[in-house]
């Protein structure tokens, strides 16, 4: 579902993804772990169509299509979801209220019928249940005031809720204490299906005893230098990244 | 001797001063006359007209209508339900006899209505040129008086310019809240597009010991106006005034607000937003002098800037050496939607006494990219997204507003506003 070959990416004249590659299948669940400032961010970013990066090399295909012609509403649409490493606060925007806009927009988009109230509300407070989102949550403006975990929480019902088909997950393990953990994870597993792709990274193998990937690559230096099964996350949590790095 | 320069007038001036040579004004009218006469109108070389050179601006001030020439017209679907719905046709106040329909009886027991020019007691003690303006052509207005009683009453008044030529339309109300009584006064101004038609509004507050008076002001005049606008509000001990200005019409805006506090423990929340595309320009110029101890103010702005717009804010506090404990926020910012919009901000303290917490921020920015680009990330559109970051942007100034149906109004029009855009 997702095929990305030789991408290379510069921020203000800076070549920060220097030749990617990866292909992920649906129903599959890819990690990527690395080093800080690998990358890795950036090519969630460039998946979601931030405008900020500069294509140089390399294409994207989502669902056989170029991703990257597509505007970042369009994406999400399509079915690509990105949750934020760091998700913005946004005050003065009702969650709710963004909630409902984005679901009847990407169901606009898709020609379905927008959902009414009743309907909106109980998805609402079924997926925030689930994810321990106090009601008290999404009264507040958007991320306003939310804790480190509680904004993790609030991106995975987003993912829930607008059920994308490729969901790409930025550290969403940072933040969250044990028992958030396992609820993120729970939540994030009962999205796994067999049309569903995911992109996960992460620096702790922790969070892939939970979320438990089907292939890890290894990203140093804007390039994936080493792909493996789930046993490469332990090999990383042994020995660090110190041998790929030199690797690259 | 030195030969005097011969001043040349421009048409605005030429057209004003001939009307104040026809109408037969009494003394106080004629004084204020006779200032504008003698300085014209005021241009950019004049500190607070800095920014909005009147004297460039407005083109003509086209026949001022009377009461002879109007034709006698109902108020239009009020902005909120309201007790009191009044009506002010060509600057000039329509019959009371209905006013009052809707109004329970407490609210009439406690609401007295006249049509006249109310002393001038809260106005401007600094008179300014669009003081002057409004004292010298208005003849009327409505008189306003509220007593205390269990009820809060509303009173709305529609400014409406009925004519398709371009007239002055000039009015001044007084509205007294009393000891212990509460108002709200909601007013919409609005006129014809297309014409040239120039509005001047006056307002007298006060606000006595112990009362509150909130006030929501929408602006919404004909494409081609001028409104040239003043309010002068006395706040005294334990009161409260919560005036919201939202400004949106008009070819040309300028909005005088002058606020002294007269006593202590009392409290001003003045907020504004104004939206603006075009080429439209709109200043709002506000001066709150805390001249006693013990008072707080909030004055929050928020302006929104399209296509070749200009908008001014001038806040000015003063914090007189008595005014001790004073604690005054102000804050105003522009949201710009094009490159071509303008913002001009000039906020300014001016503080004699020592123990007190005064501030003011100033910013000015584009829409933010990150957070546009979450909104976008979720599948919403750019418009929409723009849009809702407008509304979020305005949303802080309007939701502080205590009622409801107040805050609803505001969100229409400004959600009518971003979809005409
Ligand atoms: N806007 C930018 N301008 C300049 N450099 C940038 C910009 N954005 C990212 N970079 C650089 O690109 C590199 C990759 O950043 P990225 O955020 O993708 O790393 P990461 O792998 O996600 O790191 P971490 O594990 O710390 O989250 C870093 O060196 C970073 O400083
Ligand atoms: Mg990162």
């Amino acid at each position: 579902m997702l095929q990305i070959k030789n991408l290379h990416a510069n921020v203000d004249g800076n070549e920060i993804l220097r030749g990617i590659n990866l292909t992920i299948k649906p129903g599959e669940v890819h990690a990527i772990m690395g080093p800080n400032g690998s990358g890795k961010s950036t090519l969630s970013y460039v998946l979601a169509g931030k405008d900020d990066y500069e294509i140089t090399e390399g294409e994207i295909l989502f669902k056989g299509e170029d991703l990257l012609e597509m505007a970042p509403d369009e994406r999400a649409a399509a079915g690509v979801f990105l949750a934020f490493q760091y998700p913005i606060e946004i005050p003065g925007v009702a969650t709710m209220t963004f909630l409902r806009t984005a679901m009847n927009a990407q169901r606009k988009a898709r020609g379905e019928a927008e959902l009414n109230t009743p309907d909106f509300m109980k998805i609402v407070k079924q997926k925030a249940s689930e994810l321990n989102v106090s009601p008290e949550m999404l009264k507040r403006p958007l991320n306003v005031g939310f804790s480190g975990g509680e904004k993790k929480r609030n991106e995975i019902m987003q993912m829930a809720l607008l059920e994308p088909t490729l969901c790409v997950m930025d550290e969403t393990d940072s933040g969250l204490d044990i028992d958030a953990l396992r609820v993120v994870s729970d939540g994030v597993n009962a999205l796994r299906n067999s049309e569903r792709g995911m992109l996960v990274i992460t620096h702790y193998q922790r969070l892939l005893d939970h979320i438990v990937p089907d292939v890890v690559h290894v990203m140093s230096a804007g390039k994936i230098v080493k792909s493996g099964g789930k046993e490469l996350a332990l090999e990383l949590e042994e020995n660090g990244y110190a041998d790929f790095v030199n690797a690259a | 001797m030195t030969a005097q320069p011969q001043k040349i007038q421009t048409q605005a001036e030429t057209s004003l001063m001939q009307q104040f040579a026809f109408l037969d004004l009494e003394p106080s009218r004629q004084a204020a006359a006779d200032r504008l006469n003698e300085s014209g109108l005021p241009h950019r070389r004049v500190e607070e007209w800095k920014y909005t050179d009147l004297r460039a601006l407005l083109k003509d001030v086209p026949q001022l209508a009377s009461a002879q020439s109007v034709v006698p017209t109902t108020a239009g679907q009020p902005l909120v339900p309201a007790d009191f719905v009044l009506a002010v046709v060509d600057g000039i106040p329509q019959d009371l006899a209905n006013a009052g329909a809707n109004a329970s009886d407490a609210a009439k027991e406690a609401v007295s209505l006249e049509i006249g020019l109310g002393d001038a007691k809260g106005f401007h003690e600094k008179p300014n040129a669009n003081v002057d303006f409004n004292m010298a052509l208005a003849s009327s207005g409505y008189v306003i008086q509220v007593r205390k009683s269990a009820v809060t009453p509303i009173i709305f008044i529609d400014h409406i310019v009925s004519k398709a030529d371009a007239i002055t339309a000039a009015c001044r109300h007084s509205i007294l809240v009393e000891s212990g009584a509460q108002a709200i006064l909601v007013e919409r101004f609005s006129g014809p597009e297309g014409s040239a038609y120039v509005a001047s509004s006056g307002l007298s507050v006060i606000v006595e010991d112990g009362a509150k008076l909130t006030q929501a002001r929408v602006v919404a005049e004909g494409d081609q106006s001028s409104h040239l606008a003043t309010i002068g509000a006395r706040i005294g001990t334990d009161a409260i005034y919560e005036p919201f200005v939202m400004t949106l019409g008009s070819h040309l805006v300028r909005t005088d607000v002058q606020i002294t506090f007269d006593g202590e423990q009392s409290h001003l929340g003045i907020r504004g937003a104004t939206l603006v595309k075009g080429k439209q320009h709109t200043d709002m110029t506000l001066d709150v002098d805390h001249a006693s101890p013990n008072c707080t103010s909030i004055e929050q702005f928020k302006s929104v800037i399209a296509d070749e717009a200009k908008a001014v804010f001038q806040g000015k506090i003063m914090v007189k050496q008595i005014a001790q404990k004073t604690d005054a926020k102000m804050m105003s910012q522009g949201l710009l939607l094009s490159e071509n919009g303008e913002f001009l901000n000039k906020p300014e303290l001016e503080i004699f006494a020592d123990d007190v917490v005064c501030g003011h921020g100033a910013t000015c920015g584009d829409i933010d990219e990150e957070m546009l680009f979450y909104l976008l990330s979720r599948g919403i559109p750019h418009p929409v997204a723009e849009i809702m970051m407008v509304q979020a942007f305005v949303a802080e100034a309007i939701e502080d507003t205590e009622q409801p149906e107040i805050i609803e109004a505001f969100e229409a029009i400004l959600a009518d506003w971003l979809a005409s855009r």
